[in-house]
């Protein structure tokens, strides 16, 4: 008969020897390990789990020394997942550069955000024989960092080669990848995306948001969205804009669109999101108190463009203003609802304890957008210290000091009715407003700087070297000797002959899988990547090699 | 045997130890066990304090390993170097029954007692200092290049290691021959 005592019996027994089995097979092991090993413990000793765990305390460039110390700790690396809050490419035309002159004779940022106050800062200046590349770690002034002479290469594959070779391992996510680049016609946008994808060879970012500003069009960021971005990770598309003040230098308020994923609206956005599953946001972010508050504007502009318009961080005084009943919609907030017909609009006013917003749309988007407004807890998004992440509170509250540490690549200010004079005059100002604010803050950043060591890459020598210096480029007169060495094409196009260096080439053929996939190719669009591209097509009949 | 010593102690049956609240009420008396390393030298800790350690704890808890039975025969970790053991011993005393801070500066800086310390902390399951070394040693190499960071921590390049290798497998190889030769010089 089954004797049930017998069995428990039997399980604690089996279960005690399985116990003592595994500490004996463990100590034993350790102890092989330390009799086989050196005397003295180093890493090799590291079982691979412990080795994984020390490698999450990593930073980047730490990570990616690692990575070239041997096979194994490259792949230990590259099973840790990392995450990256921001990465922001820039460019800036050098000036006297003309619209011709294309992507190519341009200066490119790679800025990568580690953490609050944190960042890494690439900058590619193009040069007579190739580029210098400046590298510099919580500074703005390339004098703290390193630099490095690239001969016979162009800015632009340089860039996009160095993101691959950082961002694009599947262990790494980015919170935000962001494009700032210069405001070019729609057919150059687009073939820069097509050079993106190009170079990065079906590589893909793991972002969870797209962030483009005014300068960029729909087709150039939904080529990008589609082509260089995990699709499952992607969870929103933005569009950042900054309106330039000298009354503050942090955001005091934003007024947005919003278009929710299953939009079904017109208008430029609304046709880029009908290619996308995320909800996309166009957000103007205001440094003043008094010029937000353009509602009439905005609800007829919400009303063109499908979605909702929506002004975050408003006083109190407006909400006050209202004389309309109070409706409880969840646990966090109070709403007053306006619509009166036959205005089209209706003009949703929120309160909670993080502060004021309004939504404004079309009576028939409301019901639409109803399940979003009913479970919305906190209306500020990233302007909010409490509900929002620290990095992205941090990043949006120094994002307008852009203007002054960085104004030859800041491209999202939308303040285009100034001139060049009366810019240059708000510039002043803020710079002198930032002095007061960072000589408050002068005693804690000196005491922080003298702690910090510098990341690999982005310290100076202890053994300086001499400054750097080109050596001689490639002579592209001496096609001949290029052509034997395999260094360079001779290329004729039309009327013309090209002599193209072989680091940034890319063939006319492979243009159009690339570039044309959301517009049609039209005439325009040909001669205008023809000029974009002038010298770097080359057409497959006519290289002579 | 340290391991064998281990292995008697823990099979005796006894009644289930429930490890003691980390702050101890005054009224309840703290049970205390011992343990020791590489150089016999034993030491006291409290049941509270090893509450750190999976290992000793479940070594505790599930087998019944007494007080009595504890100070008759100490835990032995003969892996263990006296001092470095002496290290985790006074890190499991001063965190007893207290949240552990985010950082911990008493770690040693030097990277052999560090290594050793991983490994140690490593093996007696100690969670939270396994987390506060690993930053340690992950704080050894920042800033440093791939060829630094091979010297400091003394890994080997590919190309020594598979120089390594290919000894090994050519020692092998001749041990194997000889073995062979040998006994076939035996057969005849």
């Amino acid at each position: 008969m089954f004797d049930f005592l017998e069995f428990l019996e039997f399980l604690v027994f089996f279960g005690v020897s399985i116990f003592i089995g595994q500490f004996l097979k463990k100590q034993i092991f350790l102890e092989k390990s330390l009799l086989a090993g050196p005397k003295m413990a180093s890493w090799n000793q590291l079982s691979v789990e412990t080795k994984q765990e020390v490698i999450q305390y990593l930073d980047l460039m730490s990570r990616n020394a690692m990575k070239s110390v041997s096979r194994l700790d490259r792949e230990i690396v590259n099973s840790v997942d990392f995450y990256v809050p921001r990465v922001r490419l820039s460019s800036s035309k050098p000036e006297g550069s003309t619209a011709k002159s294309g992507y190519t004779e341009s200066n490119y940022l790679i800025h990568i955000y580690t953490g609050i106050e944190k960042f890494l800062r690439v900058e590619i200046v193009t040069e007579k024989n190739g580029v210098m590349v400046y590298r510099m770690e919580n500074t703005y002034n390339r004098s703290e960092g390193v630099s490095k002479a690239i001969p016979t290469i162009d800015s632009f594959p340089l860039a996009i080669k160095i993101l691959k070779s950082l961002f694009t391992h599947p262990s790494i996510t980015l919170g935000a990848l962001e494009f700032e680049l210069d405001d070019l016609p729609v057919p150059q946008q687009q073939s820069n995306a097509g050079y993106i994808i190009r170079y990065l060879d079906g590589e893909m970012f793991r972002t969870k948001t797209l962030i483009t500003n005014y300068c960029t069009n729909p087709e150039f960021d939904m080529m990008i969205f589609h082509n260089i971005l995990d699709l499952d990770v992607i969870e929103e598309i933005r569009n950042d804009g900054i309106r330039w003040d000298t009354e503050w230098l942090h955001p005091k308020k934003m007024s947005d669109f919003t278009l929710p994923s299953n939009a079904e609206t017109e208008g430029p956005l609304a046709e880029a999101q009908k290619l996308v599953h995320v909800p996309s946001y166009e957000s103007h972010i205001w440094l003043a108190d008094n010029r937000a508050h353009q509602f009439d504007a905005l609800a007829e502009r919400a009303r063109q463009r499908g979605g909702f318009a929506t002004i975050r961080f408003h006083n109190d005084e407006l909400w006050v203003q209202q004389k309309h009943p109070i409706e409880q919609i969840n646990e966090y907030v109070q709403v007053k609802r306006i619509a009166v017909p036959p205005c089209p609009y209706v003009i949703r006013w929120n309160k909670s304890k993080c502060g004021y917003w309004t939504h404004m749309t079309t009576l028939e988007y409301e019901e639409k957008c109803l399940d979003y407004f009913k479970n919305e807890k906190c209306g500020l998004r990233y302007l909010c210290k409490n509900c929002t992440d620290p990095f992205q509170y941090w990043f949006y509250q120094q994002l307008p000091r852009r203007f002054i540490h960085e104004p030859k690549w800041a491209k999202n200010g939308l303040n285009s009715e100034y001139t060049e004079e009366e810019k240059q005059e708000i510039l002043q100002k803020m710079t002198e407003q930032l002095a007061k604010d960072e000589k408050k803050n002068k005693k804690k950043e000196n005491g922080e700087k003298k702690k910090a060591v510098k990341s690999w890459g982005f310290r100076k020598s202890l053994y300086p070297k001499p400054a750097p210096k080109f050596i001689p480029g490639v002579d592209f007169d001496d096609i001949e000797s290029l052509v034997k060495q395999r260094k360079a094409f001779k290329v004729n196009m039309d009327f013309k002959t090209f002599k193209v260096n072989k680091t940034s080439w890319i063939h006319e053929s492979e243009i159009p899988s690339y570039a044309m996939d959301v517009s049609e190719p039209c005439e325009e669009y040909t001669k205008a990547l023809l000029d974009a591209l002038d010298g770097l097509i080359l057409r497959r009949n006519s290289i002579e090699n | 045997m340290s391991s064998t010593e281990q292995g008697t102690s823990s099979a005796a049956p006894a009644e289930p130890t429930t490890a003691p609240e980390s702050a101890a009420a005054p009224e309840v008396p703290e049970s205390f066990y011992y343990v020791h390393g590489k150089d016999k030298v034993v030491h006291k800790v409290s049941a509270g304090a090893l509450q750190h350690s999976a290992l000793i704890h479940g070594m505790i808890s599930n087998l019944g390993y007494t007080e009595e039975q504890a100070k008759a025969n100490p835990f032995p970790f003969e892996n263990i170097d006296g001092d470095i053991l002496q290290m985790v011993v006074d890190w499991c005393n001063q965190h007893k029954g207290k949240p552990t801070p985010p950082e911990d500066t008493n770690l040693p800086k030097q990277k052999e007692k560090l290594f050793d310390l991983v490994l140690a902390v490593n093996y007696l399951e100690i969670k939270e200092l396994l987390t506060y070394c690993c930053k340690q040693v992950a704080m050894m190499v920042k800033g440093k290049s791939p060829e630094e960071i091979r010297e400091i921590w003394m890994i080997p390049t590919d190309a020594e290691d598979e120089a390594a290798e290919k000894e090994a497998k050519k020692r092998a190889g001749k041990e194997a021959a000889g073995e062979t030769a040998a006994a076939a010089g035996d057969a005849k």
